[in-house]
């Protein structure tokens, strides 16, 4: 165990302070945040090409040289920490580990990106002077601001980064739910994350670490022929989880074991990990992936399902609905697990009529307003804890009642 | 020193993941919502032009002609020239998307109102004329650069581009502007 007063001695002796006063990171800051307007307003302007390989490149390397000229001789404090590049470079791995992962579970697309040698080397160009100019910009900030106070440094560093690395033509989705919840899931969380540990990274070990750990995600998002084909909620999950658990396991010293990082603040080395297998257990029970866990209880769709099995039901549209489903309706406030027996036209409008298989009768019938999904898995007996503890607690409350 | 901004990162950390949490929960209380207030849907056709990229060839650098490409509809497209000369060219790729669930079909591209004495205009698809394109899934989520979307494409094809080139063949008056519409016609995919 090591507490922060004890690693705060040797990296003291590294810090490498940039004292160029307020107006070399208000200068800095504010050519970037001038980049990211520019160019958006300037797109109008020029052609796409034009914009995207020229304009924009030549925008963000500016605050990037201003800072380069700053810094001087000083440059040499970025190459003294570049052991961190590589515990960076795992973590991009390890994300693109899990976006593979999730591509086995949930499917590919073919790449948005061109892929001619021509198209390869200009994106390269274009990624690569973003991310360059961008990283420098955050390493010189963070130490600029550094004697002022660390936390303040890094506060206010990763707030300003975190704002040039959000597309600006996405905030028009925040004016409506359906757009809003991708924006925020899968763009601004994943980019607030990233900020942060790039923030860390930077601190540590200067632009090399930032740039080893974005650089390797970007890589792959640019080059890769085939990506994922992920929901949002996936790819939040995904993004937001697998740059946080790196902050927490990434050592800020040599000396500093894993588990000594996680504890600087205050928390244990699991927490992160404990808080990401809550955010999937929660995000899967309410339905958030496009599938939900119920348990059965009654004996209507017997010998098919018992009480305390678990069955999980998928969302599909109600056109894509068949004959022999077991599908997910709501009647009153009761919701039913019962087989689609028969699909009708009344009206122009579809009309659901179900039964349970063990049942004599059909149900009333329905519409597609009260379908909330069809059965696509079958856990049997993986509920049965919970419904004894209900029976429990109902034998307990009617005792007390 | 480290351990104090670690305290805060780990702290934004943990409050980024308790937002993430909050966003599932909002997102499955909102579409159980919307589950409720749903409709029978048996089928949309519907394209959106998502990305237009033009490049012209104005000699030396010296911007003197300007151009515009504006989506009028879901099918159809306008393109203006200010200040265009003789000899001045305007190349573009159109990207047309289909966002509805039945499979469509480009059968025709058209292109009208203007002076054929005074431009050259010439629009084909640009690739496999008449493929099918089914939805476009994940449609828009990939807004990875500024005023641009990507979708990922799913085996298969799911957007089309239109390759257009527009000559101005007859002098004009500085401020005059040429432009002429743009339409595709589509057909359901059986």
């Amino acid at each position: 165990m090591v507490s922060s007063t004890e690693f705060e001695k040797p990296r003291q002796a590294e810090m490498h302070r940039i004292q160029v006063g307020s107006v070399g990171w208000i200068a800095v800051a504010a050519l970037l945040l001038a980049a990211w307007a520019g160019g958006i307003y300037l797109a109008p302007y020029t052609s796409g090409r034009i914009n995207m390989y020229v304009v924009q490149p030549l925008l963000w390397l500016l605050p990037a040289l201003l800072a380069l000229r700053l810094l001087g001789a000083r440059l040499q404090a970025a190459r003294d920490t570049r052991g961190y590049a590589l515990p960076a470079f795992l973590v991009g791995v390890v994300q693109i580990g899990a976006l593979l992962g999730a591509g086995l579970l949930f499917g590919f697309g073919l790449s948005p990106f061109g892929h001619s040698p021509l198209a390869l080397v200009m994106n390269f160009w274009y990624i690569g002077a973003l991310l360059v100019a961008t990283e420098i910009c955050r390493w010189f900030i963070l130490r600029s601001l550094l004697e002022r106070g660390e936390t303040l440094a890094v506060a206010v560093t990763w707030a300003i980064l975190f704002l040039v690395a959000l597309p600006f033509a996405g905030l028009s989705r925040l004016t409506s739910l359906e757009t809003a919840f991708p924006y925020l899931g899968s763009v601004v969380l994943p980019a607030a994350a990233a900020g942060l540990l790039a923030t860390y990274l930077a601190l540590l070990g200067g632009p090399l670490a930032s740039i080893a750990y974005l650089g390797t995600v970007k890589v792959f998002m640019w080059y890769a022929p085939i990506l994922p084909d992920l929901s949002w909620p996936v790819t939040a999950m995904v993004g937001v989880l697998v740059p946080l658990i790196g902050l927490a396991l990434i050592p800020a010293s040599e000396e500093e074991t894993a588990e000594d990082a996680a504890e600087v603040g205050g928390l244990g080395p699991g927490w992160l990990i404990g808080a990401a297998i809550l955010v999937a257990v929660v995000w899967f029970n309410l339905g958030v992936f496009g599938v939900k866990p119920d348990i059965v209880h009654g004996g209507s769709m017997e010998p098919t399902y018992q009480t305390g099995d678990v069955v999980v039901t998928r969302e599909v549209p109600a056109d894509e609905l068949e004959v022999g489903d077991v599908i997910r309706f709501t009647a009153g406030s009761r919701v039913i697990l019962h087989r689609l027996i028969e699909i009708d036209l009344s009206d122009g409008e579809l009309v659901f009529i179900a039964q349970g298989d063990n049942n004599p009768a059909p149900d009333r019938p329905i519409g597609a307003e009260d379908i909330s999904g069809k059965v696509v898995a079958h856990l049997p007996k993986a509920g049965l804890p919970v419904v004894y503890l209900q029976r429990l607690v109902g034998a307990a409350m009617s005792v007390i009642g | 020193m480290i351990g104090l901004s670690k305290r805060f990162l780990l702290r934004t950390a943990l409050v980024l993941v308790l937002s993430l949490l909050a966003l599932g929960i909002a997102h499955a209380n909102w579409s159980d919502q919307l589950l409720m207030r749903s409709t029978v849907s048996t089928g949309s056709l519907q394209t959106v032009w998502f990305y237009a990229s033009c490049d012209d060839n104005q000699p030396g650098g010296h911007e003197v002609a300007t151009w515009s490409v504006t989506p009028i509809n879901s099918t159809s497209i306008r393109v203006d020239i200010v200040d265009g000369y003789p000899t001045y060219v305007l190349d573009c790729d159109l990207h047309l998307a289909n966002a509805g669930n039945l499979p469509v079909r480009v059968s025709q591209v058209q292109t009208s109102g203007y002076d054929p004495a005074a431009l050259m205009v010439s629009a084909q698809e640009a690739s496999s004329p008449g493929r099918a394109l089914t939805k476009c899934d994940g449609f828009p989520a990939w807004g990875t650069r500024p005023g641009f979307v990507h979708p990922v494409q799913r085996p298969g094809h799911c957007r089309q581009q239109i390759d257009l080139k527009v000559e101005i063949t007859a002098s004009a008056q500085p401020g005059d502007q040429l432009g002429f519409l743009l339409e595709v016609t589509l057909e359901l995919v059986d």
